[in-house]
């Protein structure tokens, strides 16, 4: 597993953890705030780097049909 | 009684007392003559030596007849042998009518006293012998003392004891003898010795208070003593001639190195020490074997006859007899049969070295070798390894010479056999020459001849080889086209489904890659929808907020009491509250 996909995954753990732990009636509400601004950054981060996967993969595609044509 | 023997007709006859001695008669051959009671042994030496010791051993010996005087009324018996005296004997006396003996005799009807008897003797005697007369007879139990000589005069019985013989005594009174020994000197003194036959000039007298006749020395004839000695000398010589013993011990061989010496000498003698010296001195190489012996006395005969047989025991390559000075007397043992016949059986050869003396004794005369004195013999010993040596060196030199010789004949037979060798090795070499050369022609020959068809066969070959070569070349070459069309049709068909398989892969991954991506939206999205639902501040900024305690977040009012701080989040700040007053509402258990 690559480095970038390790973090993708250790990004995609940790805001999985957060999900469970707001969900629990005892946390409190300034950690819960903390947690929520946390996930949003999180999933920013994460959709960044689908984008950016998603952008590699059709400029690899166009690439190798390029090549073919 | 004893036992006697006699000599009769190549037979020995023995008579006495032989009862105890039967079984030893029987062992020699002996038969018993019952008529007159003797026994008639075979005559040998053997025997003889045998019956002579048995007999001298019971106080016997040879037997003599003797002569009863019937004539007279005494028993007096005289020996025959007296009756080769010059001067009258006993039985003469019978003859002559007018001695006053015989008229007394007759007139004493009743007989003599013995005083009267020895009386009437006395001047028989003194009448028969007016003067002095020659006796000869054997020296017995001589005695010296101050006041002279004595000694018993024997008749002369060869082997007979002393007992078994007719004895005389005689005296020679000290006057007498110091005119003899002034006379004679010191062959007196040599024949004054026991058992030695002497002629002496005698007065014969009368003893009467013993009834004793006896013999008054004057003179004596030592030439007679010497004559018997000689005599019996001669004898003994003439007896081992007879039996070829005299040649014997000279007939052995000497050892080339006689190494080991017996020695027969009297112990710390002078004899002994000159002989050992002399040796010494020359550097004798071997061993000496010494047998202690008495070279003089009665024990001389026992003693050189067992030191004999010692040494030939202990193997000894040479037997040395010497005895140093001494009386010439002593001599005589070395006349005695026992010896001689003890080296005449010797197998070692003797050398006798016994005395300065001009007669030669019977063992001087029959051994191997005589030398005058101890050192003689050393020399003599020695003279026999360099005589060896001598002789070795002849043989050296004759060895020498004659092998020279024969590598001279064996030089000059080879030096032929080369001459012939070297001309026909030269022979040889020249058929060889000629046989190689033509070999070697007939070679070069052959050779170029096989050159010329193994050249026109190479290029036979080679051109077989090159047409074949081309051939298969183009086979190969067809077989490589056909096999590169192959290749490239069945490489290019690979190509194209590789191809088309990599098609589809790409077109799968990006199918898939797009449509991981869109789980992943869709994930986030959800996880997204879920922080929304949870977010706390969209309810906060409407005004809503949680107290919370030093125990927690604050659900009921029982769990705070009045006076107590709590704390409220709002969307910008922290509000600290204090309770004042709890009212409990009615829709507590709604509110619950």
């Amino acid at each position: 597993m690559s480095q970038e996909a390790q973090t993708y995954q250790k990004m995609l753990e940790e805001v999985e953890g957060i999900v469970r732990s707001i969900s629990s009636p005892e946390l409190d509400l300034d950690r819960m705030v903390n947690q929520v601004e946390r996930g949003y950054e999180l999933i920013r981060l994460m959709r960044g780097r689908l984008d950016e996967t998603k952008a590699k993969i059709d400029q690899l595609h166009q690439r190798y049909e390029t090549k073919d044509s | 009684m004893s036992l006697y023997y006699v000599l009769e007709n190549e037979t020995i006859r023995v008579q006495g007392k032989t009862y105890p001695y039967r079984d030893k008669m029987r062992s020699l051959g002996a038969q018993y003559n019952a008529v007159d009671k003797t026994w008639s042994v075979p005559h040998t030496p053997q025997n003889m030596l045998i019956v002579e010791e048995l007999c001298k051993s019971v106080g016997g010996g040879v037997y003599k007849e003797t002569r009863t005087l019937t004539q007279t009324r005494t028993s007096v018996s005289v020996p025959t042998s007296l009756s080769n005296f010059k001067a009258p004997s006993l039985p003469e006396l019978k003859a002559d009518e007018n001695s006053p003996a015989r008229t007394d005799l007759e007139s004493v009807p009743d007989g003599f006293s013995i005083a009267e008897l020895m009386q009437k003797a006395q001047l028989a005697i003194t009448q028969s012998f007016p003067r002095s007369v020659w006796v000869i007879g054997e020296i017995q139990n001589i005695r010296h003392h101050r006041s002279g000589i004595y000694f018993q005069l024997a008749d002369s019985k060869e082997g007979g004891s002393q007992a078994a013989t007719v004895t005389v005594n005689a005296t020679i009174w000290q006057s007498n003898l110091r005119d003899l020994t002034r006379k004679f000197g010191d062959t007196l003194k040599d024949i004054l010795q026991d058992g030695f036959r002497v002629r002496v000039l005698a007065d014969l007298t009368l003893f009467k208070d013993r009834g004793q006749l006896s013999l008054q020395i004057q003179s004596i004839d030592p030439n007679f003593t010497k004559g018997s000695l000689a005599l019996q000398r001669e004898k003994l010589l003439k007896e081992l001639r007879a039996k070829g013993l005299d040649q014997k011990n000279k007939s052995l061989r000497l050892p080339a190195f006689p190494l080991c010496i017996g020695l027969l000498s009297a112990e710390d003698s002078r004899a002994k020490s000159d002989f050992l010296d002399q040796l010494q001195v020359y550097g004798f190489p071997g061993e000496v074997v010494f047998k202690a012996c008495q070279m003089q006395g009665e024990a001389t005969l026992r003693d050189v006859v067992n030191g004999l047989q010692f040494l030939q025991q202990a193997n000894v390559d040479l037997i040395v007899m010497t005895r140093g000075g001494g009386s010439a007397a002593d001599l005589r043992w070395f006349d005695s049969p026992e010896i001689a016949y003890a080296i005449a059986a010797c197998p070692v050869p003797v050398v006798a070295a016994i005395g300065h003396h001009e007669d030669v004794c019977v063992a001087e005369d029959i051994c191997f070798q005589r030398e005058k004195t101890p050192t003689a013999a050393a020399d003599f010993i020695i003279s026999v390894f360099q005589k060896t040596r001598e002789r070795l060196d002849q043989i050296s030199l004759y060895l020498d010479k004659t092998l020279t010789e024969r590598v001279k004949l064996f030089e000059a037979t080879m030096q032929g056999l080369m001459e012939k060798m070297r001309a026909a090795a030269q022979n040889q070499l020249s058929d060889q020459r000629r046989f190689i050369d033509q070999a070697e022609a007939s070679l070069e020959l052959n050779w170029q001849r096989r050159l010329l068809q193994w050249g026109s066969r190479l290029e036979h070959m080679q051109s077989g080889l090159s047409k074949g070569l081309d051939l298969r070349l183009e086979r190969e070459k067809a077989l490589l086209e056909r096999a590169g069309t192959a290749l490239q049709t069945r490489a290019l068909a690979l190509v194209e489904r590789r191809e088309s398989a990599l098609k589809d892969v790409r077109n799968e991954l990006k199918r898939g890659a797009a449509e991981a991506l869109r789980e992943h939206e869709a994930g986030l999205q959800k996880i997204e929808s879920i922080l929304r639902q949870k977010d706390p501040k969209p309810w906060m900024a409407q005004g809503w907020t949680q107290l919370f305690g030093d125990a927690g977040l604050i659900r009921s009012s029982d769990q705070v009491a009045t006076g107590e701080t709590l704390k409220a989040r709002l969307s910008d700040s922290v509000l600290k509250l204090e309770i004042t007053a709890i009212e409990v509402t009615q829709n507590q258990g709604a509110k619950e």
